[in-house]
């Protein structure tokens, strides 16, 4: 039996064709996709830096951290995830929703890039949405 | 003025006190007879302010620490206690703790329970030597809502200051009031006298005698700007005329710039003008100037394409005022190396006796500025190499003897300032850095070849400057294992700094540490591959020549780039970031770049020139290079990246 949770206010985005969710409290601001500065060196799904107002953000691409052969997201919006006093963005095709989900713990079976990364599944009228720890995924990142 | 601003003036006055208290401990303990008796006079002056400060502000342990310590003074003072090495331990300690106390009182945490332990002891120390002095309990005089303050003796303006009714902390406001009227001219006396003020020892009004070449209006409207005060009344007792409210004359005055002067403060020397700022506000400022400096670069580059000459000629104008505005915004921040090079001595004294050697230590260069947030960062480096100097750098006092060098051992602190660095040299006359273990551990853990036998000075210092490389035997609790140079050299080299280290066997070490004026704003090399902009620090910038193959050599199978005599090898920014787009068809750049004495030659696309940049940091990523010293924003808006010089070479 899958463990089920409490509902939460989740964010729906999706990247290339699957829908993805993250708790809504992790998310600071949603801003139209812009062209990060690269970062020599850095793992391939860290498109680069970006400015918001000043400050410098590293900007991830979901898609690729998860599916290293995707393309790149080149459009879209970039969601602007807190993680502690950090400030972290994550590019994404498009944001869709925020519904109240319920979760329910994953199966072992999500591939060896999302370990660590996925949280759960939610179920949605036409289909399920796979639930991203955006902490995992920041301190993945980040040192 | 809320309490939170009482506590922020209380912890700024009793921090310089207690650092007072310090130096003169120094003094009394190296001190020969009257020197002692000054030191001990300085010492309980500050003990005393402490204490009265911090039961106004009902800081009881503080309060009761700085009571009994007092006690203890006094006795000393009158002679009936010396100055012995218990005596002194009890008074070094009672020192520490009483910082302590102060620093916790004011956060709001529990002290340590030390503090209790010494204010008994010390009460113990001070039964022992009889307590003459009367009982110490505040007498809240009976308040008349009269002008009470006798007028005080001698020469001057007299000034009456009568305090609010019911005003909180009125000693704190008195001082207030005096100190803003010192800030007019030279205060010659008050009444009652100030430690008596400043222990609430008055009723609502005091008086104090002044010599000011500013007008009574300008001296009341200074006064009343204090805070909470009723009235101010100028002028001898029989012709007091007018109480003066009248704000919008002294205003009026001000703006005229009338200041009659009166024909007997003509000689008074003329006092210096500050206001105190909070920190914070001067951050804000700065990160402001920084925007706004970039916003210059952003309309430069949009009035270049401009045929509007008067628009040209009004951005040229408007980019002028920008640099006078960023000159004047960083002088303000700029504070004297004292404010932390004054806690060295005491700390230099601590560690020497810990490990029982002679340190005769001196400072120079206490009045050197340098931007209020690189003085904050460069402290603990600098504890670190004194602790090393006197650790693991000078001898003990028998070691020393023996190799005829004298039994106590030289540190020198020096500050010195050139064009746009600050020099931090830390120089001890110690055994020197034992080049044979480094090599030895060196070769140990593979860092040098097995059949290396000497070292060059700059070998030393990126040997010793790698993260745990320690040669230490012995661990002491003043510097501990694997934390040495390295943690420095990181720490230096984060603020855009550089460190430099000579040392000659049983002659001595001297560390250098090199540091750009602020952290802010930096001259800097925009430089290009293909479509990415990367920044260089001007200060590591030697010149930059046309990357001709005329110039390009090969020895030992590397190429290197001869100019004039000099043999440079090459580092190419394209390979370095990993940039796999094709090379440019034009003549590529060389850009000369040298740290103390190593220079490379790094070659780039194109070169798009000079501009102030804006250094900020990004959060560190995992895996990417370590070759970057932070990231700024360029006209654009889009963020490039800041190539750390000493990375590379």
């Amino acid at each position: 039996m899958p463990e089920a949770r409490a509902a939460a206010r989740t964010l729906l985005f999706r990247v290339a064709e699957r829908v993805f969710g993250c708790d809504i409290d992790a998310v600071r601001e949603i801003i139209p996709y812009r062209r990060a500065t690269r970062l020599p060196g850095a793992p391939t799904y860290v498109q680069g830096l970006i400015n918001l107002r000043g400050t410098i953000v590293t900007m991830l691409d979901l898609g690729a951290r998860l599916d290293a052969e995707r393309a790149p997201v080149r459009d879209g919006s970039i969601i602007l995830a807190t993680h502690g006093t950090r400030v972290v963005g994550i590019a994404v095709d498009e944001v869709m929703d925020v519904q109240m989900i319920n979760e329910e713990a994953i199966a072992a079976g999500e591939g060896e890039a999302a370990r660590g990364l996925v949280r759960g599944l939610g179920h949605l009228d036409d289909g399920v949405v796979v639930l991203v720890d955006i902490h995992a995924l920041v301190s993945q990142v980040l040192l | 003025m809320d309490s939170a601003q009482y506590a922020e003036l209380f912890l700024t006055e009793s921090r310089e006190h207690v650092s007072a208290i310090n130096h003169a401990l120094l003094d009394l303990e190296r001190g020969d007879g009257a020197r002692g008796t000054d030191a001990i006079g300085a010492i309980f002056r500050s003990v005393h302010t402490i204490k009265g400060m911090s039961a106004t502000m009902g800081y009881a342990p503080v309060a009761a620490l700085a009571h009994e310590l007092e006690t203890l003074l006094d006795m000393m003072r009158r002679g009936t206690r010396t100055a012995d090495a218990t005596v002194m331990e009890l008074l070094f300690t009672s020192a520490d703790l009483l910082e302590h106390a102060i620093e916790g009182a004011v956060q709001g945490v529990p002290v340590s329970p030390e503090v209790g332990v010494m204010t008994a002891r010390l009460k113990a120390e001070g039964k022992a030597g009889g307590d003459q002095r009367s009982s110490v309990a505040i007498q809240m005089p009976v308040d008349t809502g009269e002008w009470s303050a006798p007028a005080p003796d001698g020469a001057g303006l007299l000034v009456r200051v009568r305090l609010v009714e019911g005003t909180p902390l009125k000693g704190v406001r008195a001082f207030l009031v005096v100190q803003a009227a010192r800030k007019l001219g030279e205060v010659a006396a008050v009444s009652p006298p100030l430690d008596e003020l400043q222990a609430d020892k008055f009723n609502h009004d005091f008086a104090l005698r002044l010599h000011s070449d500013r007008s009574q209006g300008e001296v009341t409207t200074a006064l009343r700007n204090a805070g909470d005060v009723a009235e101010v009344r100028i002028g001898e007792d029989a012709d007091v005329a007018t109480p003066a409210h009248t704000m919008e004359f002294s205003v009026a005055e001000l703006a005229q710039g009338v200041a009659p002067v009166p024909a007997k403060a003509a000689t008074v020397v003329p006092q210096q003008r500050s206001v105190r700022i909070d920190l914070r506000r001067l951050d804000t400022l700065m990160n402001l100037i920084g925007e706004l400096v970039i916003t210059r670069g952003r309309l430069n580059s949009l009035a270049a394409t401009s045929e509007d000459p008067a628009l040209v000629e009004t951005v040229a104008q408007a980019s002028r005022l920008v640099a006078d505005l960023q000159d004047e915004i960083m002088t303000s921040r700029m504070v004297p190396v004292w404010q932390v090079f004054d806690r060295f001595p005491r700390l230099v004294r601590d560690a020497a006796r810990s490990l029982d050697k002679q340190v005769e230590f001196t400072v120079e260069g206490k009045d050197v500025e340098l931007d209020r947030s690189m003085l904050e960062e460069v402290g603990d480096p600098i504890v670190h190499l004194l602790r090393n100097a006197v650790d693991h750098g000078l001898e003990t006092p028998q070691e020393r003897t023996s190799k005829g060098k004298p039994a106590t051992g030289r540190l020198l602190l020096s500050a010195t300032r050139d064009r746009s660095a600050v020099a931090i040299r830390v120089e001890d006359d110690g055994r020197g850095i034992d080049r044979e273990r480094v090599l030895r551990r060196a070769r140990e853990s593979g860092l040098v070849d097995v059949g290396k036998l000497e070292l060059s000075d700059e070998e030393l210092v990126r040997l010793i400057a790698r993260a745990g490389f320690s040669t230490a035997e012995r661990v002491t609790d003043l510097s501990g294992r694997g934390v040495g140079v390295d943690a420095v050299y990181s720490r230096v080299r984060a603020l855009g700094g550089s460190v430099d280290i000579r040392s000659v066997k049983d002659e001595g070490t001297t560390v250098t540490l090199r540091l750009p004026l602020t952290l802010a704003i930096v001259r800097s090399l925009l430089a290009r591959i293909g479509g990415e902009t990367y920044a260089l620090a001007m200060t590591h910038v030697r010149e930059t020549v046309e990357f001709r193959p005329a110039l390009l050599r090969t020895v030992q199978g590397r190429e290197v780039l001869m100019l004039r005599d000099e043999v440079l090898p090459i580092v190419r920014l394209r390979t370095l970031v990993e940039f796999d787009g094709a090379p440019p068809r034009g003549l590529e750049q060389a850009i000369i770049v040298e740290l103390s004495e190593r220079r490379a030659a790094l070659v780039v696309d194109a070169l798009i020139g000079q501009q102030e940049i804006v250094v900020k940091q990004f959060d560190a990523v995992r895996d990417a290079r370590t070759l970057f010293g932070g990231a700024t924003i360029l006209g654009d808006g889009a963020p490039a990246l800041i190539i750390d010089v000493s990375s590379i070479l």
